[in-house]
């Protein structure tokens, strides 16, 4: 399995020990705090229960029953609860109110992908990758299409469930650019391991250009080679579930494939992005993601295979 | 008849309390979904939203008769734990100071929980 | 520990006495005794109910643990093939749902019937009958549940079977089914013990044991048994509601046609909350038995104690959100739970500061069991902590589902549960098997299972703060997740050696422990006064407490009871003889007859298996089959319940006569129709509960479409119901009057009435203008008055019992018991459908 290459060793890309946005850093702080009282009250509640069990009778501080029971079972868990409940009621509130100015993004899942829409002006629709630019909130609204999933970027914020009948809103910022990874977090079948996503978060900028980009319908095939992959693709009824804009490819089932070559894996999360992976993808998709929606094409000869994949890997 | 003198017997007097925690927890909670589903939070009075309002009336409420049912709790342990010179060695007598003292006890806790409960109602809008 | 048992060595001086004592013991045994052969599944004892329920326990136990090792192979390594996500998804889905309903609550269950008579000082519990008959359906209902394995489609949806990845549409197999079915069959038991739970503590302690003297035991489990009549019918209803959404195609959780699934998460959890400290407690309980006898002093905060047993008892009902933190709930509806959840720390804290202050201030031994204790503080400790961490709301969107919860939830239940079990199975062995465990044997194993599970569990925290979600198959290798899953894997292995050891020295105590005699640790209370290993009949008389540690503090109390001095020692009724005491004093009330070993607990619950088997199969033809021989069963059940002939007023010994039961206003009979009422009342409640949640999340409830129909069946059909209960008042006042013929003239009308009412509901349904298959509001509307028919129905099936009771003389001026229950499960029906009207006709029209 050709995962590694995908994370290429960097372990702290699906972390909440390792914050990279607002939400994640104000939890990441509040679980340091309670970690370190946690340690605290075990610690003296073991070190009382050893006291007690082993040190000779005779030796022991006299503490009255009524002393330990209300000063260790009532004074002391009131104290620390009201003060952490106080603080975490504050602490949601604010990790829940938008600003002004977010970027509304739809994420809708579905068994077992996650497809991306930017309702600015001219939509833009990805999947199973969500640019966001740096430095700005970013309002995610989650749908679903089938069961219940959960949208989760550990580095980024909290996670947050996609319910049919329901539309939720989960509130992500990103410091600076980097990639982070994010996985469906409430068991949703089958494939509920492999329903994986990235966050990249780009400079304004960049962000804007990829925009621009997105927007544009699909790139003209530029030699016969791919040319042949864009008649092989739609003679295949491979339009039937997947969009191509600029082609006669409309469904809507499976992921829009408009700019399928200009994100970093396929699948969701399932393999990096090139033009052999999409071809092992085509033919053996139920090996790599068993009940996965999308059928294998096994008969499809070798040469049409390569081919399709070439101009997918084209579509940047 | 003054509350002091009110008495519960037994088992009833022990789980008030908390029943009517009970019943003020799924009061609050089902008056603030019905209350923010169905729109009672658009309106305000004095300023203040009308669902935060009534949330702040039925946690006073609640306050109010856990506490009285307290105050009849430790009434009834001080009376019993007096006693009367026959009372207190009965066990009558020292049954009676287990449950008042118990009822005084389970009233308090109840109470404190209904504070925890209730205090958030002033910090956040109701139906965000 | 050094033992020296006075009382027991005064007995063997005292040979008169120990022949008297051994005259009344062939009595007696001969009266309690369970027939040899094939014939013992006709057993009703509590003594061989709960043995029977400890040992399916744990071959549960064990089942669910092989899962749990095979899905901790799996994980092991990255991208790792030993079981495929079809498998995996079964296995972890039968894991949870073993040790939850298989498990956790038919063991605890098992070890309260089998402990609370001998604690509290009777000689078994109050409905032999019904304890057998819950131990079928748990049989049956794990049978039905594993059975599931051999066709391939084990439930596959977690043990939280959300919708809608368990609706026809996205499980279309027979999986969900199978587990709808068999956990209900499970749950029937689990309610039925509660039930004569809480009448047994409530009626049959031993004299003077008044409320403040009852063994803290005792309290536990009858909070917990009230939590059960609680929380049980919530998940039953949602059940019975996805059985009906899938089978007929009703909608309860569809949100396309008014319906939502998030009902199911709210009465899932509802349930579920609740659940673990029904797990908890009882557990907990065993402890405050333990630590006193081994701190060699009585349990100090005794008040503390039980206090903090209600408190949760209340408490853990307010908590079922925070299973649901992240579905989109407003902040401030978010906080109550989240208040409550933390709130539940302080009678934890007082019950944890309780126990360590009586070890504090006694003089404690370090056996086994106290061993076990030790484990529970610092994992149940610990356990606790992450809990009140995961109370904070913004700290739980991020580790929800999740390992960090795996690792939670295993702390407070191993921690919680399993290690005070064991505790507990050490501590009560001599009662069982008449042997001692040895000290030396049992510490490897205590070592082995307490850094096994540590091992497993402390680096699943980490593994779930880095980012690894719950319930998946497989991970991707390169996320930090590879070698915290693989010590996971090891420690899992040392904790499974551990758990096979300490059942292996168990076993084998069994054989070469060395013999036990009476009260091998000094301890205070009344199981310790009994012979080891126990005697079918528990007590040769029952004493008189004066204190909560009567042995502690009446020094002859053995010596008399074994001479028969005291209650009900006399052993010539030939019958099974419990004295039934008040709720609060606990004074001698009356004594109660009860069963003995009969074959028709089981012959009930095989219908019932076949009226399951029935609706899993869907074929229906079965379940009418099936649920007509259970009407039968049970009528031969409640024919053959009560003794014509028996006199009114009973010799109970010391002087003393009381009335029986049937003549007895508090005969336990009333007490349990009374709280099987309230389990139904939840039930019920949990229906409208469902009716006003999706009015809440509705846009136009009723439908816009829907025109009400006429009010003319339903208004005739109210007044015909309150004529019915008119009847029933005037035909019981006949009764009790002595009129027996207006009595039955009584009855027959009410009957007549409820028939007239039955036409009159079909027609008002046929006058429906709505299927409930298209919209989730005519579901209920049908599900509403479908429920409250059932029990018309049953209420008509009891007026007529009473009649023939009535006809051949079991009821009388002077027995009145099977008409004021039957009356009152009458009125309690009509009740229900007027709340039913007021939802379905007024309600609307509110609007």
């Amino acid at each position: 399995m050709c995962t590694l290459p995908l994370l290429g060793g960097c372990s702290g890309i699906q972390s909440a020990l390792d914050p990279k946005g607002v939400a994640a850093r104000a939890i990441y702080e509040a679980w340091w705090v309670m970690f370190l009282g946690s340690l605290v009250i075990l610690s003296l509640v073991m070190a009382m229960a050893l006291y007690a069990l082993l040190k000779n009778p005779d030796h022991r501080w006299r503490i009255g029953s009524s002393t330990l029971i209300i000063g260790g079972g009532v004074a002391l868990p009131v104290i620390t609860i009201t003060a952490l409940l106080t603080y975490g009621v504050q602490l949601g509130d604010r990790l829940t109110s938008p600003p002004g100015d977010a970027l509304k993004i739809e994420v809708t899942g579905k068994q077992w992908w996650w497809e991306v829409r930017y309702p600015d002006k001219e939509s833009v629709v990805t999947a199973n990758e969500i640019l966001i630019p740096a430095g700005r909130a970013v309002q995610v609204e989650l749908t679903t299409e089938d069961v219940i999933h959960s949208f989760w970027v550990p580095n980024l914020a909290g996670k947050k469930d996609l319910i049919p009948g329901k539309v939720n809103k989960l509130l992500l910022q990103a410091d600076e650019p980097g990639v982070f990874r994010g996985q469906c977090a409430e068991f949703c079948g089958s494939q509920h391991a492999r329903m994986a996503f990235f966050v990249i978060a780009k400079t304004p900028e960049e962000f804007e250009r990829w925009q621009m980009l997105q927007r544009q319908v699909s790139r003209l095939p530029v030699n016969p080679v791919l040319a042949r992959g864009r008649d092989a693709f739609l003679s295949a009824s491979c339009g039937e579930c997947h969009t191509i804009r600029g082609t006669s490819a409309r469904g809507t089932r499976g992921p829009d494939l408009t700019h399928v070559g200009s994100r970093r894996t396929i699948g969701a999360g399932m393999l990096e992005t090139s033009a052999d992976n999409i071809g092992i993808w085509i033919v053996d998709n139920q090996r790599i993601k068993f009940n996965d929606r999308i059928p294998a094409y096994p008969k499809l000869d070798r040469d049409t295979v390569r081919e399709i994949a070439t101009y997918l890997e084209s579509l940047q | 008849m003054t509350l002091s003198d009110y008495r519960l017997d037994g088992w009833r007097g022990v789980i008030s309390g908390f029943v009517i925690w009970a019943a003020y927890f799924v009061v609050i909670y089902a008056y603030l979904s019905v209350g923010c589903e169905k729109g009672l939070s658009d309106a305000e009075l004095l300023g203040v939203n009308t669902v935060t309002l009534g949330l702040v009336a039925i946690t006073m409420a609640a306050l109010g008769s856990i506490g009285a049912l307290g105050w009849v709790g430790f009434a009834s342990w001080r009376a019993a734990a007096r006693g009367n010179s026959e009372d207190e060695k009965t066990t009558a007598g020292t049954r009676n100071r287990f449950t008042g003292l118990l009822m005084m006890m389970t009233s308090g806790l109840a109470l404190l929980s209904t504070i925890l409960v209730g205090f958030p109602v002033l910090l956040l809008h109701p139906c965000q | 520990m050094t033992t020296r048992d006075d009382t027991a060595a005064a007995t063997v001086a005292d040979t008169g006495g120990a022949d008297r004592s051994s005259r009344l013991h062939h009595r007696f045994e001969a009266i309690w005794g369970t027939p040899p052969g094939i014939a013992r599944l006709s057993a009703v004892n509590h003594t061989s109910i709960g043995i029977r329920f400890i040992v399916t326990g744990f071959v549960f136990f064990v089942l669910g643990g092989l899962l749990s090792m095979l899905m901790r192979v799996q994980l092991a390594l990255p991208e790792n093939d030993v079981l495929d996500e079809g498998i995996y998804r079964q296995f972890f889905t039968m894991h949870g749902t073993t040790m939850m309903f298989l498990f956790a609550v038919p063991i605890l269950e098992g070890f309260a019937v089998y402990l609370i008579p001998k604690m509290i000082g009777t000689r078994d519990l109050v409905f032999p009958r019904l304890s057998a008959f819950g131990y079928w359906c748990y049989l049956f209902g794990g049978i039905f549940l594993y059975s599931s394995f051999f066709f391939g489609s084990a439930p596959d949806g977690g043990w939280f079977m959300y919708v809608p990845l368990t609706d026809a549409q996205f499980s279309p197999g027979p999986n969900t089914d199978f587990w709808l079915i068999g956990v209900t069959f499970a749950e029937v038991s689990a309610v039925a013990a509660a039930i004569e739970l809480i009448v047994a503590i409530l009626k049959t302690r031993a004299p003077g044991m008044s409320l403040d003297r009852m063994p803290l035991f005792a309290w536990y489990i009858l909070i917990t048994s009230f939590m059960i009549i609680f929380a049980f019918p919530a998940l039953i209803l949602g059940s019975i509601l996805l059985e009906i959404e899938r089978a007929f195609g009703f909608v309860f959780f569809d949100a396309g046609r008014g319906g939502h699934p998030l009902l199911w998460q709210h009465l899932f959890w509802i349930f579920g909350h609740p659940e673990v400290y029904i797990i908890f407690l009882p557990a907990a309980g065993m402890l405050s038995m333990i630590i006193p006898t081994f701190a060699r002093r009585p349990i100090a905060g005794y008040t503390w104690i039980v206090l903090s047993v209600i408190a949760i008892g209340f408490l853990s009902f307010g908590l079922w959100v925070h299973h649901m933190f992240t579905v989109g709930i407003p902040q401030l509806a978010l906080s109550f739970f989240a208040a409550a959840s933390m709130a539940i720390a302080i009678p934890t804290g007082i019950q944890i500061f309780a126990w360590i202050a009586t070890l504090w201030n006694g003089r404690p031994v370090v056996t086994i069991p106290l061993l076990f204790v030790l484990g529970v503080f610092f994992i149940f400790v610990l356990g606790g902590l992450t809990g009140v961490m995961l109370a904070l709301v913004p700290f739980n969107w991020q580790v929800h589902d999740t390992h960090f919860v795996v690792a939670h939830l295993h702390y407070v239940l191993i921690g919680g549960m399993v290690f005070p079990l064991f505790a507990g199975l050490y501590y009560w062995l001599p009662l069982f098997s008449g042997r001692r465990y040895s000290e030396s044997l049992g510490r490897a194993p205590f070592w082995l299972m307490f850094i096994g599970f540590n091992v497993t569990f402390l680096p699943m925290h980490l593994t779930g703060l880095l980012g690894m979600p719950r319930r998946v198959h497989t991970y991707a290798e390169g996320l930090g997740w590879d070698w915290l899953n693989l010590v996971s894997t090891i420690g899992s292995f040392l904790l499974a050696a551990g758990i096979a050891l300490v059942l292996l020295d168990v076993i084998l105590h069994f054989l070469f422990g060395k013999r036990a005699h009476r009260n091998p640790w000094n301890a205070g209370t009344l199981e310790w006064a009994i012979e080891a290993p126990v005697p079918t009949y528990n007590f040769i008389s029952i004493p008189r407490v004066q204190g909560r540690d009567p042995l502690w503090s009446q020094a002859e109390l053995v010596n008399k009871m074994n001479r028969g001095e005291l209650f009900l020692g006399n052993p010539d009724s030939d019958q099974r003889e419990l004295l039934g005491t008040n709720t609060v004093t606990g004074e001698p009330e009356s004594v109660i007859r009860i069963s003995k070993s009969t074959w028709i607990p089981l012959l009930t619950a095989l219908p019932l298996a076949l009226f399951f088997f029935g609706l899993l199969a869907r074929v229906y033809v079965l379940t009418a089959i099936g649920g007509a021989l259970v009407v039968v069963a049970a009528l031969v059940w409640l024919w053959t319940t009560g003794h014509r002939q028996a006199p009114d007023i009973v010799d109970a010994g010391c002087g003393v006569s009381l009335p029986i039961q049937y003549a007895s206003p508090q005969a336990p009979g009333w007490w349990a129709v009374c709280f099987t009422i309230m389990a139904d009342a939840v039930l019920y409640s949990s229906l409208l509960f469902a009716y006003f949640f999706l009015w809440t999340v509705s846009d136009a409830w009723p439908p816009a479409d829907h025109s009400p129909g006429s009010l003319a069946f339903p208004l005739i059909g109210i007044v015909v119901l309150l004529a019915s209960s008119a009847v029933v008042v005037w035909a019981a006042r006949c009764g009790r009057e002595g009129a027996s013929v207006r009595f039955r003239y009584g009855q027959l009308v009410a009957l007549v009435l409820g028939f007239a009412f039955l036409v009159l509901q079909t027609l008002m349904l046929l006058d429906f203008d709505m299927r409930p298959q298209q919209h989730a509001y005519a579901s209920l509307v049908y599900t509403i008055v479908g429920f409250h028919l059932v029990h018309i129905v049953i209420a008509m099936l009891m007026a007529g019992f009473v009649f023939f009771r009535s006809w051949f003389g079991y009821i009388t001026v002077s027995r009145q018991l099977e008409t004021r229950v039957s009356s009152i499960f009458w009125h309690y029906s009509v009740f229900q459908w007027l709340l039913g009207f007021g939802v379905i006709y007024l309600f609307p029209a509110m609007l």
